[in-house]
């Protein structure tokens, strides 16, 4: 158990350490790194994959779709450390950079599962349509918007230039716009500025003051994902119920991989 | 008897045969008729080709069906041919057919028409042989034929057996379903017989139900043996050279096959003949080895032990590896293989994971490499500790045929050693045989992506921003609106007169396809103008100026719609003249549309 915290701690350790501190110079290591840790993951080596991935991940100047792979495979690390809690975290923030990774969400299912936590995607209708709208990052949900006044202006263009003949083509441009708005829409309501998301599998309990001797004012479940405000050694400000409040830093894993955030 | 034969029917006609047939018939009906009959009676006649044979030499059956006049024969229906032990009789050939045409003594044209087939009959004995008449049906009426019994006469070749080699090494009476089996021929022939060819008659080689030839083992210097007379197949054998029998130089050959047999019966052997022909004027030599069979035996279920996978002995095995003293986590290349005259090819590989003392290793592959007489299995084992001192033995159960039992025969264990790692001091393979690992508790998770991606942008893309998005359908709706408002300040788009005015070029476009004439161009060109003024094409009707009614248009615009318009009417009103045409009328209906919106 306590191995684990500590491979845990390293891990956060890391990532936060590449996340402030980034530098240039480190792309060429950083390569080095992501491909030794496979080469560690397949003869066995656990700790010097995860080790060589964090640090992979720490290279500000990492591509994207680069920084996507490496949360991915540090969830599959997480998973087999029997940790699907860290997993999901790991799951969600490479979706957060791709959301069109399938084997991250597909693995997200799994580790949500194995976490007792119920699926994001589940069945019906909705949910599919949901899980349609979450496969488009921000920025390809604003120009989804933006094409969607396109069309809708086109539609009343023509409507205007040929009359009632050309109704339709203004009632069409008028239909797609809910298609059109709701990547958008959903991204909205799930954005959450600096993401962290809640590992401890009994949850955080809430505090007023980052001093533990202090009442407790409520308790974050595992899973939960809050924004996060600013850092104390040991602590982290949270957004709870609107209020200002704190939580212990070694139970919040951090979603957001963009060093531009 | 034997069953009675089913000769093919002949091929129906073709149409443009049937047309050929029509029109001999016609050619030859006069003659036909002239000669004073057109009914004529069938003869058959059955015979031997020859009443005397060498054995080994083919002798066949021939009946022959001949009709003379105007009418088509028919063929063999069926026959029943009789049995007479020592004799083989072959399957029918034929029919094969001849027509001819003769004048008679009064001048008169005859037809005769013969259909010919032929059964081939062997013998397997010297002996005089009797052959009974048998009945047939030909040409729509039965018969008995021939009219006296035929007798043939098998004599033994005796310049064949000094001359020729037919020696068969001895065959099993007797073997087990799965028991491979050795048809070992030795074939020659006297280096004094000179000239002509050689044939090899086994009829039953790939006839045989439920037997399976073993992949032969060739060297790549054998011989094409010709076994059919045309010369299509041919069997591989070993050239052994000349060698010296009785005192004599033979030219020598073997064919060497093995076989097995898959199930429970009578493998049947019919008599094996080589044919040596000498040319034009000297008989062939024949030598014969008499037909035999094999009783193939179920293998016995009383003592077959559970693991018993269909290995038929004899079967030796051995074993062998390259490396026996690795590193844990390194792999362990065991050879196991498997010999003798047993069946090596038909039993299941032993699966190492069902085997006791394999529990310690991890099996990661296997492969399999069967010939008839060996057979090489490699494993690639993971000891999954450093405790793993031996590799144990691999038992395999095996059919004995000559004991007729079963026996167990296995590999000598081997002693290995294995070094732990002691840096890293964790076995890889840990979690392997192990229930409550994360691997088996979630088998669908998917893998790690290996390969690191070095092109791509640094940062998510950045969008125009969620208001961007707002602004872009205010501006939709706002555009929609104040657009609808101006051209609704013209009249509505969607009106009558509006839809004829934006589609009066192309309307034009139609009509002067259609248009023969300087009179249909005019109308078309009036009707276009209406369309495009809102006026009616009655009103255009003799104008050659727009006055009033296309505002806008230029000086130069007018002119050049009188003098169309002019040319148009004298073409059409007084001739003579040369009209525009259809693209002069089009031209200048859309630079009516360019200018006067």
């Amino acid at each position: 158990m306590f191995a684990r915290i500590t491979r845990g701690a390293m891990a956060l350790l890391f990532l936060m350490g590449g996340l402030l501190l980034g530098s240039g110079s480190a792309h060429a290591q950083a390569e080095d790194g992501a491909g030794s840790g496979a080469t560690l993951w397949r003869t066995g080596d656990r700790d010097g994959a995860v080790r060589a991935w964090t640090e992979a991940l720490a290279a500000a100047d990492a591509p994207a779709a680069e920084r996507a792979r490496l949360a991915y495979n540090l969830g599959i690390a997480a998973h087999r450390a029997d940790d699907p809690l860290l997993a999901i975290a790991w799951f969600t923030a490479c979706l957060r950079i791709d959301p069109r990774h399938h084997d991250a969400r597909a693995n997200l299912a799994i580790a949500r599962t194995d976490a007792g936590l119920e699926d994001v995607d589940g069945g019906g209708p909705a949910s599919a349509a949901l899980g349609w709208a979450r496969r488009y990052t921000r920025s390809e949900a604003e120009w989804l918007a933006v094409l969607g006044g396109v069309l809708l202006l086109a539609g009343g263009l023509l409507e205007a230039f040929r009359g009632r003949p050309a109704r339709i083509a203004l009632v069409l441009g008028a239909a797609v716009q809910p298609v059109m708005w709701a990547p958008l829409a959903v991204a909205i309501a799930s954005d959450v500025p600096d993401a962290h998301m809640v590992v401890e599998p009994r949850g955080l309990l809430v505090y007023p003051m980052p001093e533990p001797g202090t009442d407790k004012v409520g308790k974050l479940a595992a899973g939960d994902v809050v924004e996060a405000l600013d850092e104390l050694p040991g602590w982290r400000k949270v957004r709870f119920q609107g209020e200002e409040r704190w939580v212990r830093a070694s139970g919040l894993a951090p979603l957001d991989l963009d060093p531009g955030l | 008897m034997h069953a009675p034969i089913q000769p093919k029917n002949p091929p129906p006609l073709r149409p443009w045969r049937a047309l050929w047939l029509v029109a001999l018939l016609a050619l030859v009906t006069p003659f036909a008729s002239a000669q004073g009959g057109g009914s004529s009676r069938s003869t058959v006649d059955v015979s031997l080709t020859s009443g005397y044979a060498k054995l080994g030499e083919e002798v066949r059956i021939v009946i022959r069906a001949t009709v003379s006049g105007n009418r088509e024969l028919g063929g063999l229906e069926s026959m029943e041919l009789p049995e007479v032990e020592g004799l083989t009789f072959g399957r029918v050939l034929g029919p094969s057919t001849s027509s001819r045409f003769e004048m008679d003594g009064r001048g008169r044209m005859v037809g005769t028409q013969t259909l010919t087939y032929a059964v081939p009959l062997s013998a397997s004995r010297v002996g005089t042989f009797e052959i009974p008449q048998f009945p047939l049906r030909i040409d729509g009426k039965d018969v008995t034929a021939p009219d006296a019994p035929m007798t043939l006469k098998v004599l033994e070749d005796i310049e064949g057996s000094r001359a020729l080699v037919l020696e068969l090494e001895e065959m099993p009476a007797q073997v087990f379903e799965g028991q491979p089996y050795t048809f070992d021929l030795t074939i020659g022939w006297s280096m004094g017989v000179r000239g002509g060819s050689v044939l090899l008659q086994v009829p039953w080689w790939g006839r045989q139900d439920g037997v399976i030839e073993l992949q032969p083992q060739l060297t790549g210097a054998e011989r094409g043996f010709p076994i059919d007379r045309r010369g299509r197949s041919e069997l591989a054998v070993s050239d052994l050279g000349v060698r010296e029998r009785d005192g004599a130089p033979y030219q020598l050959y073997r064919l060497r096959r093995r076989f097995v047999a898959t199930r429970p019966g009578a493998v049947s052997f019919p008599r094996t003949v080589l044919e040596v022909s000498r040319g034009r004027g000297r008989d062939a030599l024949y030598q014969v080895v008499p037909g035999f069979s094999i009783d193939v035996v179920p293998v016995p279920e009383e003592g077959r032990p559970l693991d018993w996978t269909g290995a038929v002995g004899p079967v030796e095995v051995s074993r062998d590896a390259q490396r026996r003293d690795i590193d844990l986590g390194d792999s362990l290349e065991l050879s196991v293989r498997y010999s003798g005259s047993g069946n090596l090819e038909f039993f299941e590989a032993p699966k190492l994971e069902r085997i006791e003392g394999f529990e310690r290793f991890r099996v990661l592959a296997s492969t399999d490499e069967k010939t008839p007489f060996l057979r090489t299995i490699e494993y690639e084992l993971v000891p999954m500790g450093p405790d793993v001192t031996e590799v144990p033995p691999i038992p395999l159960s095996v059919f004995d045929p000559e004991a007729g039992g079963y026996v167990t025969i296995a590999t000598e264990p081997m002693a290995i050693r294995v070094n732990g790692v002691a840096a890293g001091g964790e076995d890889p393979f840990a979690g392997v045989g192990a229930s409550e690992t994360p691997e088996e508790r979630a088998p669908t998770l998917r893998d790690i992506q290996p390969r690191p991606i070095a092109a791509g942008p640094r940062s998510k893309a950045e969008g125009p921003g969620a208001g961007a998005g707002v602004v872009a359908l205010l501006l939709a709706l706002g555009g929609w609106v104040a657009t609808r408002r101006a051209v609704r300040r013209r009249g509505d788009p969607g009106g009558r007169r509006a839809r004829a005015k934006r589609g009066a070029l192309g309307a034009l476009r139609r009509e002067l396809r259609g248009a023969d004439g300087p009179g249909a161009r005019a109308l078309a060109l009036e009707r276009f103008l209406a369309a495009r003024t809102g006026t009616s094409p009655g009103e255009w009707i003799g104008r050659s100026s727009f006055e009033g009614s296309l505002d806008g248009a230029s000086a130069e615009l007018e002119r050049s719609f009188a003098e169309v318009r002019e040319r148009l009417d004298r073409a059409a009103f007084q001739g003579g003249a040369v009209a525009p045409g259809a693209d002069e009328v089009v031209a200048l209906a859309i630079r009516i549309v360019q200018e006067v919106r």
